[in-house]
């Protein structure tokens, strides 16, 4: 039964009995005003669960019901959707919107629905309150069938169909059974997602199942909804997160927390916003979670990020260079500074070695093409690193150098990586044969390294200042094969370590074991 | 896998078109997520002239030092390139070197150069390198030259023919650090008992050479679940574990 009145509920009675309608829950239905929908699964079991969602909450936009201005008679329709997510079974909503809308629109909205929302929704419909079957539901209220008959336009029966609406048929020209499918994207998994969008069917579910639930109670349960800008980033971008808290009752923030995933059980690099602000934007340095909780922790809900960055940027602080096998606590400590002219026959053995193959061993590979078999095609092969045989990387023909003009007795230390050019300190720098110098002190043959700052590096022996007094040494030029790219040779020739921002010049001393 | 999240982003817009009248249904798979690519830094350095024409590419790109996923001082980029079995490649770039999956081009003392001289061994994708001198900088603009001397007349109108559009996809290292490769493959290529092999792809950040196909299956190595994926002319994608 439907009657043009006020569904606010003041002064109303109901038609059956004429008993006075309950303002208290007229005014509580009327939460619903605006229109929204229900959402229900029904398990293996047949058990149907299921709660009522505000217009204003749910996932995917719909206009709020219009009301006539004299008459106050809202334009909604009851319009069946049906999804079917990745696991639980078809979640069915049933819906009021105002009766304008087209199927297309529905759709269009589904386009463009929030995510966050999606899967707060499907988690919580999951364990929702249990629905009785419609044989076994109490009869609806009074109120409920005020409160219907003032949002619900009485329907205009669908008969004839103008050629205007038969180009753009809405909600209020006739039965629909429309299905669409399209795709949705789960952490690595597609899945197909189809919607069925139905008018006119008052079938599966015992009719319009939105009516029972805000008549009986069956409100959303105070949630949390994180959501992120995007769910994969590379190259340190930053992640806008944004929470929102879906009560009636306002409820204490606690704010953000970063927890990082894929095993990982911290990461400096990756700081959650301080406060209680409901937008946090922060630069992402790895695979993580990010939640964002209220009521003393009551209430939270979590987003994965996953920070598809290089795997070496937080693990190992190893340079162009291949990791060297040097620690800083080993090795004499009894040496005395290289000679002027021992530091050029240092440089001189390097320049005498010819054009060496730059390898890292594979270092950085795959191990089993690392200089075995003939497939030298693969992109990840390097030979070993021989220094007979003139193979190595820059550090390489550094070390190669002084081991070969001072000999084993006089250089008995082991190769050191760039890295550990730049970060130690005089004493494992002295155990290991250097002693960092300035600009002002370096000479023919010193150690020239440059590294980014935290990064990569590369080095060679000092033969001069080039243009605007920058460091021109005798290097091993190349890049070594990883899982991104092929071995890169290059020239054995001076390399000029020009100055540029964000990267350290350093210069170091050899000493040789004292006589 | 549990319900994270689903970036309804990436929701086929050929549903609003297909699927709203008739009960019919339409399916695209856009699994990748899209966005602009950033333009390139600017730099005083031009590069050489490069003038497209039949049979000769010109792709723009920037090298950088890619610090974060390699260990060296050179700035890199890498090019896929869709190659048909026979046809001969000539390639060259400004650069320190031009290397390609299906090999080099070396001088007298074995270092790598800037060109690249050879036939392609049979259908698949051919990643090239281009690494430029360290003394460069730290991003390097640069126009790789590609010309194609198609081994037949069929060749220009193979599904294989390279448009000249690019996009980028990127497929990132994945954390912990493993040794992976993937196939990409234009789907015109798909079919039962392809060898993925001659399609393996590195990680990492690839300009793409399109073929006439938009559409291109990733998978990775060995293949178990291959995905399909749109690429389109001056858009990223990006792969996701």
């Amino acid at each position: 039964m439907r009657r043009a009145t006020d569904s606010t509920g003041g002064g109303l009675r109901g038609s059956v009995n004429a008993a006075p309608l309950d303002p208290s829950k007229m005014a509580s239905l009327n939460r619903y005003r605006d229109g929204g929908c229900s959402a229900s699964v029904t398990d293996a079991a047949g058990v149907t669960r299921g709660y009522a969602i505000k217009r204003e909450n749910l996932p995917f936009a719909i206009p709020a019901i219009q009301h006539d201005a004299k008459t106050g008679q809202g334009n909604g329709s009851v319009v069946h959707l049906t999804v079917n997510p990745p696991s639980g079974g078809p979640v069915r909503f049933s819906c009021w919107m105002p009766k304008t809308q087209t199927p297309s629109d529905v759709i269009s909205a589904l386009h463009s629905s929030r995510n966050g929302r999606w899967a707060s929704l499907f988690r919580l419909v999951q364990r929702a309150r249990e629905i009785p079957d419609a044989a076994h539901r109490a009869p609806l209220s009074d109120e409920v069938k005020a409160f219907a008959a003032v949002e619900l336009a009485p329907p205009s029966g669908g008969a004839s169909m103008s050629k205007s609406t038969k180009l753009r048929p809405n909600f209020d020209t006739g039965c629909f059974d429309v299905r669409g499918e399209f795709e949705w994207e789960l952490d690595d998994v597609w899945y197909s997602v189809e919607v069925d969008i139905e008018i006119c069917d008052d079938g599966d579910d015992g009719g319009d199942i939105f009516e029972y639930l805000i008549d009986n109670g069956y409100d959303e349960a105070p949630h949390v909804v994180v959501d992120a800008n995007r769910y994969s980033v590379a190259d340190l971008d930053s992640v806008t997160f944004t929470a929102e808290v879906v009560s009636d009752v306002h409820l204490s923030a606690d704010g953000w927390q970063w927890t990082p995933a894929e095993g990982y059980s911290s990461d400096p690099w990756t700081t959650a916003c301080i406060g209680t602000a409901t937008t946090c934007t922060i630069q992402i340095h790895g695979s993580g979670f990010m939640s964002y909780s209220v009521a003393d922790g009551s209430l939270t809900d979590t987003v994965l990020v996953y920070g598809n960055l290089a795997p070496d940027i937080e693990l190992d602080d190893d340079n162009g260079d291949a990791p060297s096998s040097a620690d800083s606590t080993h090795g004499p400590t009894n040496t005395v500074a290289l000679t002027a002219q021992e530091d050029s026959g240092v440089y001189n053995a390097a320049k005498a070695s010819g054009e060496w193959l730059y390898t890292q061993g594979c270092a950085r590979c795959t191990p089993p093409y690392v200089g075995v078999g003939t497939d030298t095609s693969q992109a990840n092969y390097e030979e070993q690193v021989n220094y007979s045989l003139r193979r190595g990387d820059c550090t390489d023909l550094v070390h190669y150098a002084h081991q070969t003009y001072l000999g084993l007795t006089a250089w008995p230390f082991e190769k050191m990586s760039t890295s550990q050019f730049n970060g130690w300190g005089p004493t494992p720098l002295a155990k290991h044969g250097f002693s960092q110098i300035d600009s002002t002190q370096v000479r023919y043959g010193d150690v020239v390294v440059k590294t980014q700052n935290g990064g990569s590096g590369h080095a060679g022996l000092f033969k001069g200042w080039g243009a605007h007094w920058q460091a021109q040494a005798w290097a091993n030029g190349g890049t070594p094969a990883t899982l991104a790219r092929k071995r890169h040779d290059g020239n054995t020739d001076l390399w000029t370590a020009t100055r540029e921002s964000g990267y350290t010049i350093k210069y170091f001393r050899a000493h040789k074991v004292a006589p | 896998l549990t319900w994270i999240r689903s970036p309804l982003v990436f929701v086929s817009l050929l549903v609003t078109a297909l699927c709203w009248c008739g009960n019919q249904s339409a399916r695209t798979s856009d699994d990748v997520t899209f966005r602009a690519e950033s333009p390139a830094p600017h730099s005083s350095w031009s590069a050489p002239e490069c003038r497209a024409a039949i049979g000769v590419f010109c792709f723009q790109d920037t090298t950088y030092r890619q610090h974060s996923a390699e260990f060296s001082m050179e700035a890199w980029a890498s090019i896929l390139w869709f190659g048909r079995a026979g046809d001969s490649l000539v390639l060259s770039a400004d650069a320190s070197a031009v290397q390609t999956s299906i090999g080099d081009d070396k001088n007298a003392l074995h270092n790598n150069v800037p060109t690249y001289h050879g036939r392609v061994p049979r259908d698949g994708s051919i990643t090239i390198w281009t690494t430029m001198n360290e003394e460069r900088g730290d991003s390097v603009p640069y126009v790789l030259r590609v010309q194609v001397y198609p081994t037949s007349s069929a060749s220009g109108s193979s599904a294989l023919a390279e448009t000249g559009q690019t996009a980028r996809l990127v497929i990132p290292a994945p954390r912990p650090a493993r040794a992976i490769d993937f196939s990409v493959i234009p789907a015109s290529q798909l079919r039962p008992g392809l060898d993925r092999t001659a399609w393996k792809t590195p990680v990492g950040s690839h300009k793409v050479a399109l073929t006439r196909d938009s559409l291109y299956e990733v998978c990775l190595l060995p293949c178990v679940s291959p995905r399909t994926i749109k690429l389109k002319p001056n858009q990223t994608a990006v792969w996701t574990y």
